[in-house]
Formats: C-alpha cells, sequence, structure tokens
C-alpha cells in the first residue's frame, strides 16, 4: 500500500502516503478500479517505509484496517516489512497485530533484515533472524494463514539454506 | 494540500537532490515558489530531514545495486568508482518506463562515456551497453567496435586494474537466428 511515482516523476522505489481520511478514500476508488478489472480476490500489501509523516491522522494498523474494511480485501502481511519498520520506528509490533483485523491475513511474506547505516532496511537478500521468526510465530498462531513465500532474490546462500526456512515456516503455519 | 498535491512533492523530494536541498534550507521560499500555502509548507517541512535524507539515498543504493547486476563487467573494471560516478549519474537522470532498472543501466553507459575514467572502463560499459541492447530490445544482430579485448577483464585470470590493459581493436558481434544466439569477437 503505497505510490511508486506522482507528477511525472518515478519514484522507483514503494514510497508511503500520510495515513489520512483522503488517502483511505483514494486507495479504496483506486482498488475498486482494479477488482472490477479482475476477478481474483485481492490481497494488500503492507510495506517498509522510512519516512513518517507528522501529518497522518491515524496509525498505520488503522489504516490498513479501514482500507481492508472499506473494500474487502485481503492482507498479505509481510512479516519482514513489520518488524523493519517496528525498529526502525520504535514501536511495539504486536501492538500493529492488535490493531488490523487478523481474520483478513492470507499470505506471509519473509526475508532476513538488512542493516543500512542507522536503519534497517528491506533488501532480500538476508538469512531470516530469530526476531523475525519471532513476529512469524505469533502471526502463524493468531491467524489463518494459507500460504508464505520467502522474498530472497540476491546474496543467495547454499540451496539447503533456503530449504531449512521454508520448513521452520511450514512448521510454524502447522 | 489535496494528496496529490503531496504526492507530486515527495516525489520531487525523494529524487531530485538539489531541490530535496533547497526545500530544507529554506522552505518557505521554494513551498511559495512550487505554489504552496503556508500551512502546506509546515506540513511537508514537519517531515524530518534526516528520514527524507536517509529514504532519498536508499532510492539511489537500490538503483546502484540492480546497476551493479546488469553491469558486471563495468563494476569489475571500474572497481569502487562505480559507486561514485553512479551516484553522480543518479542525479542527472531517473528512469521512466516500467524497466527501470535496464533503462537506468543502459543511461549510465552513455553516462561514462563522457566521463574521464579509464579507456578499458568505457570499453566494458560500451561492450555491456551493447549486450543489453541486443538482449532487452530483442535485436536480431548487434555490432559493437572496442578499443580492447573485453575478455581480458573477466575470468579467472583477469587483472581487473584498468591501467593494464593494452589497446586491442575488436568487433562483438551478436546474431540472433531463430531461437539460436550467437556471440563472436572479430
Amino acid at each position: 500500500m503505497c505510490f511508486t511515482g506522482a507528477g511525472g516523476v518515478k519514484i522507483g522505489h514503494l514510497a508511503p502516503v500520510p495515513y489520512t481520511k483522503e488517502a483511505v478514500k483514494v486507495f479504496v476508488r483506486n482498488i475498486e478500479r482494479v477488482k472490477k478489472r479482475i476477478k481474483t480476490p485481492l490481497a494488500l500489501e503492507n510495506i517498509t517505509y522510512l519516512v513518517q509523516f507528522p501529518s497522518s491522522e491515524m496509525s498505520e494498523g488503522a489504516f490498513i484496517k479501514t482500507v481492508l474494511e472499506e473494500t474487502g480485501c485481503g492482507l498479505l502481511l509481510d512479516v519482514t516489512n513489520l518488524y523493519i519498520n517496528s525498529r526502525n520506528f520504535g514501536f511495539d509490533w504486536r501492538g500493529f497485530l492488535d490493531e488490523i483485523p487478523l481474520d483478513r491475513v492470507v499470505q506471509l511474506h519473509f526475508v532476513g533484515s538488512h542493516r543500512h547505516g542507522k536503519r534497517l532496511i528491506d533488501a532480500h537478500a538476508d538469512k531470516t533472524e530469530a526476531e523475525i521468526w519471532r513476529v512469524f510465530a505469533e502471526v502463524a498462531a493468531r491467524c489463518d494463514v494459507r500460504g508464505a513465500a520467502l522474498e530472497r532474490d540476491g546474496n543467495f546462500p547454499p540451496f539447503a539454506e533456503i530449504l531449512e526456512e521454508l520448513e521452520t515456516a511450514k512448521k510454524l503455519m502447522r | 494540500m489535496s494528496l496529490k498535491e503531496q504526492q507530486n512533492l515527495l516525489a520531487k523530494l525523494y529524487t531530485d537532490a538539489e531541490f530535496r536541498r533547497a526545500f530544507l534550507s529554506e522552505p518557505e521560499k521554494i513551498g511559495v515558489e512550487s505554489g504552496l500555502s503556508a500551512d502546506e509548507i509546515r506540513e511537508i517541512a514537519e517531515i524530518m530531514p534526516e528520514e527524507l535524507h536517509f529514504f532519498a539515498d536508499s532510492l539511489v543504493w537500490k538503483r546502484l545495486g540492480e546497476a551493479e547486476k546488469f553491469l558486471p563487467l563495468t563494476r569489475r573494471v571500474l572497481g569502487e568508482d562505480f559507486t561514485g560516478n553512479f551516484r553522480e549519474f543518479s542525479q542527472t537522470y531517473n528512469p521512466r518506463t516500467v524497466k527501470k532498472h535496464f533503462e537506468d543501466a543502459l543511461a549510465f553507459c552513455r553516462f561514462l562515456q563522457t566521463r574521464k575514467i579509464p579507456g578499458p572502463a568505457k570499453c566494458a560499459a560500451k561492450f555491456e551497453a551493447a549486450k543489453l541492447e541486443f538482449f532487452g530490445f530483442e535485436k536480431r544482430i548487434a555490432v559493437c567496435r572496442l578499443d580492447y579485448d573485453v575478455r581480458s577483464f573477466s575470468g579467472a585470470h583477469a587483472n581487473p586494474a584498468a591501467e593494464n590493459h593494452e589497446k586491442t581493436k575488436k568487433i562483438a558481434v551478436w546474431l540472433r537466428t531463430g531461437k539460436r544466439i550467437r556471440h563472436f569477437f572479430i
């Protein structure tokens, strides 16, 4: 749930929007347009962000909850993104889970976080660390998750390590 | 300020280093020039400059990482100067299509031809640009005249130190016949 360009400028990555009532309206309108074109159920994903807006009128969790409720979409919960945001901006990821409608979570994304200077980023290039497995485990225990994807697309380890991570995910989802 | 106007301004702040610096040092002046009201300027100026810089920087790093994947030979020959040159390039160019990293890599190769860098590095960039165009645009044929034998830039026995390469005129050719692709040097 983001924007990637505006005013003819391509940002080149996912950028957050201020969590406002107007942004909810725009998201809902855009999602309805997409839903008219495709028949497949739509799931929305939470992003990592490096910028927060003091002008936001609600929390990220409340924003996601409102958009999901107004569109009927599922949630693709990226547990790594949630963990990274909680570390970068000093909030409790459990509080975020308490805010969102967990019955809407259909799939999880996960991978390790990557330290870049003072912050963590989602580089898709690191082994999933224990803290992220903790988030994964709690979400898996509280939601009826139907699938999970390991988002690794760089700095590849031996394949056995990938399989091991998938096995851990499967065990946590049982 | 409407979300649309806010996004327009944010996109510019994230991607245009000069505009970002100007706005952060004189938000009122730049804000008024951008058509913002006092409240709108305050709203945007409340964003932490450190967050803004970090996000903008992360965008360049992401582009850099992708460019390195597209241009392994140029990266190898240019060494650490690849990063510095790319950072300068990133301030002059912003890709516009969905194939943004491909577009970025090609434009960076063109940018390197205008830079004062060792001949082998320019040659590696020229070679990889021709290769990218052949595969990316699904060309039937691509021909590239080179001042060095780029094959000596890579491989187990290659010396990546750019100044150690001797000039040798070569022509790299890529040919597509049906599903078969041939690549050779003359």
